[in-house]
């Protein structure tokens, strides 16, 4: 596939998957904390990685031959046990943000319209991060639910396989 | 005489739910023998233990689950593995193909009661499964 018509066809898609980053964000943390979700303001696209910083962070990596994409799940240190204060340690609510971005990625990497756009991908197991930065790539995500008055920040980025940007 | 099950999941926090799923009282048959992290961890502990169940995360460091299923399944042919994974279409159904006895999609919801009723009928099927 030529890189001009690759381009087109991302963008289409990152158009219309927007929703579905969205939906499968509020079903994992909903499904995997087992606490009620709202959005404050939509999932959106920015051109560029925009300065999102999140202290406690989590990523997952998928992959194929011409694409790459990270997805992270982050929560300021301090919410860690406000989330989950029935769990024991900052560790194990950590643990709980590497499952939200896994069943994230589980189900966004299932999504019809992402795989027809961008094909099968695997995934990576969580890893996680202090300090860090969230997902780098060429086109960049933002998101952020709020549970039970903590917000929970979501970085998505795709890159194409060999380009700065997609 | 109580089945025993073997879990392998890199998540702490869901191999806590998980045991207490198995040991809890809800479904009152089943005995955690042992847990691991990884995929080889999982065909450690299947040679060891021999379990009447292993429930097998697929996305895990070291050894991914797929690739433990492959050779757990080639050491002993008629192992009881239940895939439990966020991952769903082809991959799993590859593992069904390669002799996995059932697959439970997470997230795990140990609260909902359909959800609890589904991973017991899902735990049946695997016994009953007569290849097992």
């Amino acid at each position: 596939m030529g890189n001009s018509r690759k381009n087109t066809l991302t963008l289409e898609c990152l158009q219309e998957i927007l929703p579905d980053l969205e939906v499968c964000a509020r079903r994992a943390v909903e499904g995997v904390l087992s606490l009620p979700t709202y959005a404050p303001r939509g999932f959106r696209w920015t051109p560029s990685k925009t300065g999102m910083s999140i202290p406690s962070c989590c990523t997952i990596h998928c992959w194929n031959t011409e694409y790459s994409l990270s997805l992270s799940v982050g929560i300021q240190g301090p919410d860690l046990e406000v989330l989950m204060p029935e769990v024991a340690g900052k560790e194990t609510v950590l643990d709980a943000l590497g499952e939200v971005v896994n069943v994230l990625a589980g189900r966004l990497l299932a999504a019809q319209r992402l795989v027809d756009g961008f094909g099968h991908m695997a995934m990576s197991p969580p890893l996680f991060s202090e300090g860090g930065s969230a997902a780098n790539g060429g086109v960049y995500m933002q998101g952020m639910l709020v549970a039970k008055s903590t917000r929970v920040y979501f970085g998505f980025a795709l890159t194409a396989n060999g380009k700065e940007e997609v | 005489m109580k089945r025993k099950v073997v879990i392998v999941e890199d998540s702490a926090f869901l191999l806590g739910a998980l045991q207490e799923f198995f040991q809890g009282g809800r479904i009152g048959e089943y005995e955690v023998v042992a847990t691991g992290c990884n995929g080889v961890h999982a065909v450690e502990l299947y040679r060891r233990h021999k379990p009447d169940l292993m429930t097998l995360d697929l996305t895990m460091p070291v050894k991914d689950g797929k690739t433990a299923l492959g050779e757990i399944l080639s050491e002993f042919p008629s192992a009881r593995v239940l895939v439990i994974s966020a991952i769903s279409g082809s991959t799993v159904l590859e593992c069904i193909k390669m002799g996995a006895k059932g697959f439970v999609e997470k997230p795990l919801l140990f609260a909902d009661e359909d959800f609890r009723n589904d991973f017991m009928q899902t735990l049946e099927e695997a016994f009953a499964d007569p290849g097992a």
